[in-house]
């Protein structure tokens, strides 16, 4: 009976022995040329494998959740104020002022400023993303 | 787990994420949705994370049941190369030759074998991470990781003996 199993072959090349079982095994395949073979052949299928591993691996562009999370929360008073800003300044300013055409200069600059506001939301890849993770995960 | 904290564990394994996820989905756009849909998942989950477990395990379960799902739903084999969709030139890179028929040689093998073969080099898992991941014995692990490599190499022998 051979005095090293099978599996023991692809733990060591795994680095997953113990060191004093290790220095056994090691031993053993030195020692024994039909070991050898085949542990050679699994050295070889070992670098095959981690070429086509690292051909294979790439850094996804993701988003963290947590960040995106953090970016929401950041942004919900400010953007929240300058909104309640603006329509309080459409509804009552115009009235506390004689000239009509600087009331409706105000209602206009307030209208855009709003319009400003939700576009830079609308186009802000993170957003949609922190919303998943605040109210529920998609799919 | 704080924001930070999760960001530090995940981003060092985003390189392998997106290589294991290749390995069965062979599409980098639904890589890309299934490592951030399983962020996503993590981070929402990462209360039950147990820090006397290896995060690597746990990360790994959840991006491989997003894999799963997102094969469910397409109804496709995780690796798709055959030798019929592999047409070579005489004068086509040996590396290429070399990948392709790897290729083909994993697709022969079992399921459960390609797992541990895809979670060992694509993952770049510990025997014991892999075994978190697949909810098996460390043993099991090692048994099922050595027959994948002796059928592989039989099998790419015997293909380069022809």
């Amino acid at each position: 009976m051979r005095q090293v199993q099978d599996e023991e072959l692809s733990a060591l090349l795994d680095g997953e022995l113990e060191p004093q079982r290790a220095e056994q095994v090691r031993a053993r395949i030195e020692a024994d040329p039909a070991l050898r073979k085949e542990f050679g052949a699994l050295v070889r299928l070992d670098a095959r494998l981690r070429g086509m591993a690292a051909e294979a691996a790439f850094v996804p562009d993701i988003s963290f959740p947590g960040n995106a999370g953090d970016k929401a929360s950041a942004l919900r008073w400010p953007v929240g104020i300058a909104v309640v800003l603006a329509l309080v300044t459409i509804r009552f300013l115009p009235k506390l002022i004689v000239s009509p055409v600087f009331g409706l200069g105000l209602q206009v600059a307030a209208c855009a400023a709003i319009s400003f506001i939700i576009i830079k939301m609308a186009m802000d890849p993170d957003l949609p993303r922190a919303a998943a993770v605040s109210g529920g995960m998609r799919a | 787990m704080e924001a930070d904290a999760f960001e530090r564990a995940l981003r060092p394994l985003l390189r392998r994420s997106g290589g294991y996820a290749f390995s069965m989905l062979r599409e980098r756009n639904d890589v890309e949705d299934a490592v951030q849909q399983a962020a996503l998942q993590a981070w929402r989950r990462r209360a039950q994370f147990d820090d006397r477990q290896p995060f690597n395990g746990w990360w790994f379960a959840i991006l491989r049941n997003h894999c799963l799902d997102e094969l469910r739903r397409r109804r496709r084999t995780p690796i798709s190369v055959s030798c019929d969709d592999v047409t070579l030139s005489s004068s086509a890179d040996e590396t290429v030759v070399d990948r392709v028929a790897l290729e083909v040689a994993m697709e022969k093998l079992p399921e459960t074998q390609r797992e541990v073969l895809r979670l060992r080099y694509f993952g770049d898992l510990t025997y014991r991470e892999m075994a978190q991941v697949l909810d098996i014995p460390t043993g099991t692990v090692m048994s099922r990781l050595h027959l994948a490599r002796k059928a592989l190499a039989g099998s790419l022998t015997a293909t380069e003996e022809l």
